[in-house]
């Protein structure tokens, strides 16, 4: 496709989509909502495409060949865990028939397990133990006062923000007096004061989107 | 208490008895099937086992000190308020909704209890969505029309806010008069470590080094992460490093595919080649983000032995340990934790670093601030901004001198020690020969190629170049490692088929053809007939180029090729030095007015949230007031 034919329809689109700074008015809203559903069923096409191209494809075509093999396992694992997926993938479409819902759901638990499974083991290693390690890390005795008090400041903001937390139904923050509570306040604020760093972040990140935008549509006029 | 509700006290039999008391047809709503529930309850228990209703109507009240101090409160205040017979309808659950109350006397029981306007509002619903007729003297217009003035008109504030935005944003595109704020600087301060470390890491690659980029974006963070991107790659390229690009997001592997293109067509019109399978790889897609990633990590070699377009790559490495480093480029702190949890464990001693959104930074940041070997760290548009900087003074390249990239314009030649030589990159290219991925375009003169194969050598766009086609009517054949039928499989050629020649045996009865992901292949001359076509048949011509490069590719489905010697293994890596001008062909302009859009654009929003909270201030104090 021409690039002054793509640039157009890039132009057009962009302006559709800022048609919804104008608000829910009758035919204005339309135009962003088609932008929307165009973006949303390209993506969902290439998605569809790549994964049968790149996927379900080559794995297709080594199982009809065994002199090939898509993994280590050799050819009839490969056709095992073909089939296997395949079975699953049709057990999904029965989720309509209500009485055989319980075959959908029970392939989706296993996905599901397993997805907490590999998550749980994952975060243990790679998160938590090394935030704990990192946590409790003492800063060396002839550290700068610097790295101390950034030390102090990390062990300080962790034993807040899990004093913050608490798991019952409590009518106030959670009752208490003295040390504990103002832990608590502390560990609140804290929680309060990353949050707002994320949402400001996030905010940042749009307008970086809308100068992008912005430019493209100056390029494109001169 | 209302009568009705007589039945939750002890049984009364005779009272529940059809004809005593109020008539079933009397009686109306949900009180009609009381009666005969509780007979058939009455019915099916047996007559040694005490009603439910018994037990309950045999308790005492709970005494009121018992009782919550709120409630006693509103027990009180209930106390106070004046007894009105419309009261009486509240007893009757199953009419409140339709009663006389809402439908006909203004100022009803509900009113008396003092409700607020929004309360009122709530109640006006529910009696409209039960079929009764609401109390409109008291509303300054009807509902409907509200809701439809809302949808015929704007709404005001957003627009002023959004124009206001679009001002902000737009005034440094319109004059350099409107550019508050410097530019960030060209070089990564000393007190941001982790974006020191992050170039220092990618500066020192040696040449043949591999590198793991994951590529975790998707279209809305294309604005900020396809300049840094870029610059990652071509920062690997330029010292001669080789990028295997992953993905668990389709949309990112269009975004890394395109970008990838966009560095191999500019280098192509330089005289510099990339090629893929050799310098850069595209893994096939991984499915089910922290799955597919695991997999990703613990199967390495399996996943890496096929390339996105199912092409044998022939990696030779087995696992992640075997990479240089890992890169990712995010846009969420969730796919950075995906990566660190489920990849960085399997890299063995090897480093992960980041370029991210804004979005994703805090998180980011904690996790390199965090975890040993999780190092550096740039972010957003600025960043992009000082790397791009510091890439140009690191390969000797004036960014005043370098001219900004239009299509089809031949660059400006580098300066300084590090400057491009294209005939010190051609010598050193395993095999000289032009292949499809490097696609002169008709209006650039080509590079002349020193070569020692038969290939004419292309000196204008009407150069020949020899091809083979598929001509046996024994279909498809095989290309093979070696010029004999004892060497393995390599893959598929059907009839039809052309692959261009790079060179030919002693007595040429095998021709050393190339693949389209960039391997070499020998195919027996018995099988193809040999002729020269024009270059820009075969290479010149865009269209016609991808076309019949889909057309080999779709059809080079290996059938072994775990025995094969490793092409990496056989090629001399590129000397990083001769391949610094790929920073220089990226495409420039326009940075400076966007980082001062974005500055701008932070005004503005700033502007907008102060005067949003000062009107709402204000006009609380009023109605207060």
């Amino acid at each position: 496709m021409p690039e002054n034919t793509l640039a157009l329809i890039s132009f057009v689109l962009t302006l559709m989509v800022f048609s919804y700074l104008l608000g829910d008015l009758p035919l204005i809203r339309h135009l962003y909502r088609i932008a929307v559903y165009i973006f949303i069923g390209t993506s969902a096409a290439f998605t569809l495409i790549v994964g049968y191209e790149s996927l379900l494809l080559p794995f297709w075509e080594d199982v009809q060949n065994p002199a090939t093999s898509w993994t280590a396992l050799g050819a009839q694992a490969d056709q095992l865990i073909f089939f296997t997926g395949l079975l699953f993938a049709a057990l999904l479409l029965l989720k309509p028939v209500a009485r055989l819902g319980w075959l959908t759901n029970s392939i989706l638990a296993v996905v599901v397990v397993m997805g907490a499974a590999v998550g749980v083991v994952g975060a243990l290693r790679g998160t938590l133990l090394p935030l704990l390690e990192a946590t409790a890390r003492l800063p060396a005795l002839d550290a700068d006062l610097g790295s101390l008090l950034e030390s102090l400041l990390v062990l300080l903001g962790t034993l807040t923000a899990l004093f913050s937390f608490h798991y019952q139904a409590t009518a106030s923050d959670g009752g208490g007096y003295g040390l504990g509570k103002v832990f608590r306040t502390i560990g609140k604020a804290l929680i309060v004061t990353a949050l707002g760093a994320i949402y400001a972040s996030t905010i940042l990140s749009s307008l970086t989107i809308l100068t992008e935008r912005i430019a493209f549509l100056f390029q494109y006029g001169a | 208490m209302n009568d009705d509700y007589s039945w939750l006290e002890a049984p009364q039999p005779e009272a529940s008895q059809p004809g005593a008391g109020e008539s079933a047809g009397q009686r109306r709503g949900l009180r009609r099937f009381l009666p005969r529930l509780r007979r058939r309850r009455l019915a099916s228990q047996p007559a040694d086992q005490p009603d439910a209703t018994a037990l309950l109507g045999g308790q005492s009240e709970r005494p009121l000190t018992e009782l919550d101090q709120r409630l006693q409160a509103l027990r009180a205040r209930s106390l106070e308020i004046e007894h009105k017979e419309e009261w009486q309808e509240l007893y009757d659950a199953d009419q409140a909704l339709t009663s006389p109350a809402l439908q006909e006397k203004p100022g009803g029981v509900i009113s008396a209890v003092a409700l607020s306007q929004a309360q009122k509002a709530q109640v006006d619903l529910l009696t409209e969505i039960v079929g009764g007729q609401v109390d409109t003297a008291q509303r300054p217009a009807k509902r409907g029309l509200v809701r439809r003035a809302a949808l015929s008109l704007p709404n005001i504030p957003r627009l002023l806010a959004s124009a206001l935005l679009l001002l902000f944003v737009a005034l440094p595109f319109v004059s350099s008069d409107y550019a508050p704020g410097a530019l960030p600087p060209a070089d990564f301060a000393e007190d941001d470590p982790q974006a020191l470390a992050f170039y220092a890491a990618l500066d020192s690659l040696s040449p043949g080094d591999y590198v793991l980029v994951a590529v975790e974006y998707g279209l809305g963070a294309a604005a900020e992460l396809d300049a840094l991107t870029d610059l990652a790659l071509r920062h690997i390229f330029a010292r001669g490093g080789r990028a295997v690009l992953a993905t668990s997001n389709p949309i990112a592997y269009l975004h890394a595919q395109n970008i990838i293109d966009a560095i191999r067509d500019r280098a192509a019109q330089a005289g510099l080649r990339l090629v893929n399978g050799l310098d850069y790889l595209l893994l096939h897609y991984l499915p089910g983000g922290g799955l597919g990633i695991r997999e990703l990590s613990e199967n390495f070699a399996d996943i890496a032995r096929r390339s996105m377009r199912d092409a044998p790559t022939s990696l030779p490495v087995g696992s992640l340990a075997d990479m240089k480093m890992l890169l990712l480029v995010a846009d969420s702190a969730e796919d950075v934790r995906n990566w660190v949890e489920q990849a960085l464990p399997e890299a063995g001693t090897r480093r992960l670093y980041a370029a991210t959104s804004l979005a994703a930074e805090p998180l980011t940041r904690a996790y390199v601030e965090s975890i040993d070997r999780f190092d550096g760290l740039v972010v957003g548009m600025r960043a992009a901004y000082t790397y791009g900087a510091m890439l140009d003074a690191t390969f000797g390249i004036d960014p005043q001198a370098a001219v900004p990239a239009t299509d089809g314009a031949v660059e400006t030649a580098p300066t300084g020690s590090a400057a491009l030589d294209a005939s010190s990159v051609i010598q050193t290219m395993p095999s000289p020969t032009p292949l499809p991925t490097a696609t002169p375009r008709p209006t650039h003169t080509p590079t002349p190629l020193p070569t020692n194969t038969p290939v004419p050598t292309p000196t204008s766009t009407t150069a020949m170049i020899r091809i083979v086609e598929v001509t046996s009517p024994q279909s498809p054949v095989n290309i093979r490692v070696g010029p004999s039928t004892a060497q393995a499989t390599l893959g598929l050629a059907y009839k039809g088929d052309t692959l261009a020649v790079l060179d030919a045996n002693a007595d040429s009865s095998w021709y050393k053809i190339a693949m389209s992901n960039g391997w070499e292949g020998w195919i027996s001359a018995i099988v193809v007939t040999e002729r020269l076509v024009p270059e820009t048949a075969s290479n010149g011509d865009d269209s016609a180029s991808i076309a019949r490069e889909r057309s080999v590719m779709s059809r080079f489905y290996p059938r072994r090729y775990g025995n094969i010697e490793p092409r990496f293994s056989q090629a001399n890596p590129v000397p990083g030095s001769t391949r610094g001008a790929i920073v220089q062909l990226r495409e420039r302009g326009g940075e400076a007015q966007r980082l001062q859009a974005l500055t701008m654009g932070t005004l503005a929003a700033v502007l907008a949230i102060a005067l949003g909270n000062l009107v709402a201030a204000i006009g609380a104090l009023v109605r207060r007031g």
